[in-house]
């Protein structure tokens, strides 16, 4: 017998009577503006916000950031898609990437790894620019999931801040693995 | 390892020693749990959301079959490979075969209770495959050839000064140095190596969705993502209680899971993975390991609601005094000891004793697990097959007596009052487990007087 007939046929031999599954409901944010308290989520985060109408402080922010070091971006208007192959990964100052969906409840940004090139854009680079607009923010999970179809990317994630630990003694270090420091910016 | 004791007085006895530890790690888990309840009174839906969540398990875990089934088939269809293992040396051979398979050498590790549950990492090495455990908290007990003592922290117990010893050694850090920022840059570089010449990835699971066929897995650090994205092989391993029925469901636990472990709003990723990436391998491990047993049990099929989010631990005001080590299983605290038994209920049956029962554990738990309860219950059972302590057993008894009998439960409390009020070599003995470390309060009358005066 295999493991899975095993595994299966304790389960069924044990007749269990079927327990109804609940309804989830939307629930109510907790303030008018979802934006002002995402915004203030963020900042709680230790994330920089950029909140701005003009892409051209996109592209300004991103020419400042490459005197810093190796930046990388597969968001095709910053002309930098073809700057990198896979062994300068591990040098990356900073990956500019797309998001998908802003949390306010609790400052995460969905990011697809559609948008992405490279899966692990989300956690090699030193720093993490994620360019969001404006209207692409909800007020929490239940509603993010009535958008998002994970199933739809082989990958997917919530990225709320830069990258922490607080292993040593609870004092908490920002830029354990991931990104040392994360910016938002905000597209109007 | 080191840090394997035959029962848990025996652990809390080594731990006890150095009382100045256990008041710092004492207040270092009540913070945490300070901290989770102001995160969990900033939603005013908390407790619907608790119930709902325990809803929807106990819905999964009474069509758990189902659920398996439409996962395995969801996964399959999205191009991931799934395994069934029936017990751990299944699933570590299962592990072992595809490392083989792609002739690797060189293994990170995100954490996972599972594999640790499984002893996965000793079988690795065995044949030659070393095994990285890239979550900061379990590299340190890595290093210093210890369990995690905690779920989520699993270097709580360490002192900073030890760590940076730890990494003097191994790391070459600076002798002397503690500054924690410091010391996770030194284990931030060292890693980075490891994730960059890794062959293959392994994770835990949060969340395994059948509607979807796929699977969440949540860290602060971002573990799972460099060591996923980067390794040309996948593998992952659940516990079959860790399906969900649908992606919508997600919300409900992602939103309580990081606000009872840490009292954050969400953890800094939470990373759905799907497919593997074109050219790349994804694998799935689903492991029972006694989960079909304990399903089973009317009494503690409950326990397999659990998220791992480690509340009950911060909380549990023997836990937070006696440290995780002092557990005799791979999960410590309240959870590890309703889960314990049902596996060896000889070798775990000190720990459903490590307990005051005053429900804390239950009233935090995200998903209402009613843990005192079945702490209770696993005592009977204990007390009834096997030979616990004879000891208690005998005085338990006597007290059941002198409790049934009104005449004699006054008499033995007028008795017991004189005796507290005499010589204290009579009371501060050997004999007296409850007079060792603690000075006995002194009533100044029987509760059967107090009770007359104030019973109106």
């Amino acid at each position: 017998m295999t493991a899975k007939d095993k595994i299966l046929g304790n389960i069924k031999g044990l007749g269990l009577p079927s327990k109804s599954l609940p309804l989830v409901p939307i629930f109510d944010g907790l303030s008018d503006d979802k934006h002002s308290f995402f915004f203030d989520a963020l900042g709680t985060l230790g994330v920089e916000v950029i909140i701005s109408d003009n892409r051209d402080h996109l592209h300004q922010l991103v020419e400042e950031r490459k005197k810093e070091g190796p930046v990388y971006s597969p968001i095709e208007e910053l002309g930098l898609t073809n700057t990198l192959g896979e062994t300068a990964m591990s040098d990356l100052h900073l990956s500019v990437i797309e998001g998908q969906l802003g949390v306010a409840e609790n400052g995460a940004i969905w990011v697809a790894g559609d948008d992405l090139e490279h899966r692990a854009l989300t956690a090699i680079a030193s720093h993490l620019i994620i360019v969001l607009p404006y209207q692409k923010v909800v007020w929490n999970m239940h509603e993010a999931y009535t958008y998002i179809k994970p199933q739809e990317n082989g990958y997917g994630v919530f990225i709320s801040g830069p990258s922490k630990t607080a292993d040593i003694e609870q004092s908490l270090v920002k830029g354990a693995h991931g990104a040392k420091s994360l910016t938002v910016f905000i597209q109007k | 390892m080191s840090t394997q004791y035959k029962s848990h007085q025996e652990g809390a006895k080594v731990f006890n020693k150095n009382p100045k530890r256990v008041s710092w790690h004492d207040k270092a888990l009540w913070f945490v749990r300070e901290k989770r309840d102001t995160a969990a009174h900033s939603i005013p839906e908390w407790e619907e959301l608790r119930e709902i969540a325990s809803q929807i398990k106990a819905h999964t875990l009474s069509h758990l079959d189902k659920y398996l089934l439409q996962f395995e088939e969801q996964a399959k269809a999205n191009g991931i490979h799934v395994h069934w293992a029936k017990d751990a040396k299944e699933h570590n051979d299962i592990v072992l075969s595809i490392l083989q398979k792609h002739k690797v050498k060189n293994v990170v590790k995100s954490k996972s209770m599972l594999t640790e549950e499984c002893g996965l990492n000793p079988h690795l090495n065995q044949h030659d495959i070393e095994v990285v455990d890239t979550d900061l908290g379990e590299r340190i007990v890595q290093l210093a050839k210890e369990h995690p003592s905690h779920i989520v922290l699993p270097a709580i117990h360490k002192k900073k000064e030890e760590v940076g010893e730890l990494f003097h050694e191994h790391l070459n850090t600076e002798k002397g140095a503690t500054d924690p920022t410091y010391l996770t840059r030194a284990a931030r570089k060292h890693l980075r190596d490891e994730f960059l010449k890794a062959d293959a990835a392994i994770t835990g699971v949060n969340f395994a969705v059948a509607e979807s066929g796929g699977f969440v897995v949540c860290t602060n650090e971002g573990n799972v993502d460099m060591g996923a994205n980067l390794a040309p092989v996948h593998i992952a391993c659940m516990g079959i209680e860790k399906i969900i029925p649908k992606v919508e469901h997600l919300g409900v636990f992602l939103r309580l899971l990081a606000r009872s472990a840490t009292g954050q709003a969400i953890t800094t990723y939470s990373s759905h993975f799907h497919q593997p990436k074109e050219g790349k391998e994804m694998h799935i491990v689903l492991v029972d390991n006694g989960r079909t047993e304990q399903l089973g049990r009317d009494d503690f099929r409950k326990s397999l609601n659990c998220i791992r989010c480690g509340a009950c631990m911060n909380t549990c005001p023997i836990y937070r005094r006696s440290g995780g080590h002092s557990y005799t299983y791979t999960i410590p605290g309240p959870i590890g000891s309703i889960l314990s038994p049902g596996k060896d209920l000889r070798k775990h049956s000190s720990l459903p004793f490590a307990s005051t029962l005053c429900g804390s554990c239950s009233d935090v738990c995200p998903v209402k697990i009613d843990i005192h309860t079945q702490l209770y219950k696993w005592r009977q059972i204990i007390m009834e097959e096997t030979n616990y302590d004879p000891a208690k057993k005998m005085s338990m008894k006597m007290a059941g007596k002198a409790m049934g009998n009104p005449t004699l439960f006054k008499l033995m409390g007028k008795v017991g009052n004189t005796f507290l009020k005499g010589p204290r070599a009579l009371i501060y003995n050997g004999m007296n487990t409850w007079g060792l470390e603690r000075e006995l309060p002194v009533p100044t009358q029987t509760f059967d007087d107090w009770y007359k005066k104030n019973k109106n």
